[in-house]
């Protein structure tokens, strides 16, 4: 394979790369948001650090944008067991976010020129083609809430 | 615009950008912005922490990187010995962000003929430039301060 080809191969990941990095920096102020609007609870500790590391751990080794949600949704049922609304009500925000960052994959994708294939008829392949992207953004978002929330549990009341 | 003319513009371009961010550079260590964050920092961070900001800073291509390290090292602190004394982190933190309306200035007074190459995203790079400069000042006085106990 030529250089040339090869730097022509890489341009698709560079630009989404180049992309991601725009969109995670914009996107840190929503994460330090979600933080400071459960600052008490993280403040306070009720929300324990172990949690939030686990989270970080499971986002940045997980092949799966499913495998976080599935976490997130487990913590927030164990939360309403113990009769924790506040942080059921923690967990439910935190998925509603990870959902929006989910929504925003395709619209990143095709912003970084990447091909996707078209939409009629192939929509699980196209879902799965933007797993990638949407597992990406949502790891640097969970990087930014977790270093936030992490800070906020060690502030003083 | 033809290949050449862009590949001349693109670096004359990177040159403005250079300049302005190392006279920027200087006029803060002239004004010696940072050494009360430098002096904090001797007193209450071991030279490994220091390190690792630096690399941080040096190999990511994100600003958030850098806070984020910051964030969960104030997070670690349980004692409030290392960077969450005195709001230390914070205060780094807070230092890292403002430089971002510096680095807006730059971009805005560079020369009107570059314009056709100018990025959206270069405000961004120039900030990312100026926290660099900042980290490396900081740990240069870092060191020298704690030259003595050595």
């Amino acid at each position: 394979m030529s250089e040339a080809s090869s730097l022509k191969d890489q341009e698709p990941h560079l630009s989404l790369r180049r992309h991601l990095v725009v969109w995670s920096e914009e996107h840190e102020q929503s994460a330090v948001e979600l933080a400071e609007r459960h600052r008490e609870l993280l403040v306070k500790q009720r929300l324990r650090k172990a949690q939030l590391n686990g989270l970080n751990s499971i986002a940045q080794s997980t092949e799966g944008l499913g495998n976080v949600m599935s976490f997130v949704t487990h913590q927030g049922a164990k939360a309403e067991r113990a009769d924790q609304k506040e942080v059921k009500d923690f967990w439910a925000d935190l998925s509603k976010e990870l959902m929006a960052v989910e929504d925003e994959a395709l619209a990143l994708a095709l912003a970084a020129g990447l091909e996707l294939p078209p939409e009629d008829g192939r929509a699980k392949k196209r879902k799965a083609a933007l797993k990638g992207v949407a597992l990406a953004m949502a790891r640097e978002w969970l990087q930014h809430f977790v270093a936030h929330s992490l800070m906020l549990a060690e502030s003083e009341e | 615009m033809k290949d050449a003319q862009r590949v001349i513009l693109d670096r004359q371009l990177e040159a403005a950008v250079r300049a302005a961010i190392a006279q920027a550079s200087d006029e803060k260590l002239e004004r010696k912005e940072h050494e009360s964050l430098a002096k904090r920092m001797s007193c209450s961070l071991e030279t490994s922490q220091v390190r690792g900001l630096e690399n941080v800073a040096f190999t990511t291509d994100k600003i958030s990187d850098i806070t984020d390290l910051i964030k969960r090292s104030v997070g670690r602190d349980r004692k409030r010995e290392g960077w969450a004394k005195d709001d230390l982190g914070s205060d780094l933190i807070a230092a890292l962000k403002a430089l971002r309306s510096e680095a807006e200035r730059i971009v805005e007074k560079l020369p009107d003929f570059l314009g056709p190459v100018k990025d959206p995203d270069l405000p961004r790079g120039v900030h990312l430039e100026l926290c660099r400069e900042l980290v490396k000042h900081l740990a240069s006085d870092y060191l020298f301060l704690k030259a003595p106990e050595r």
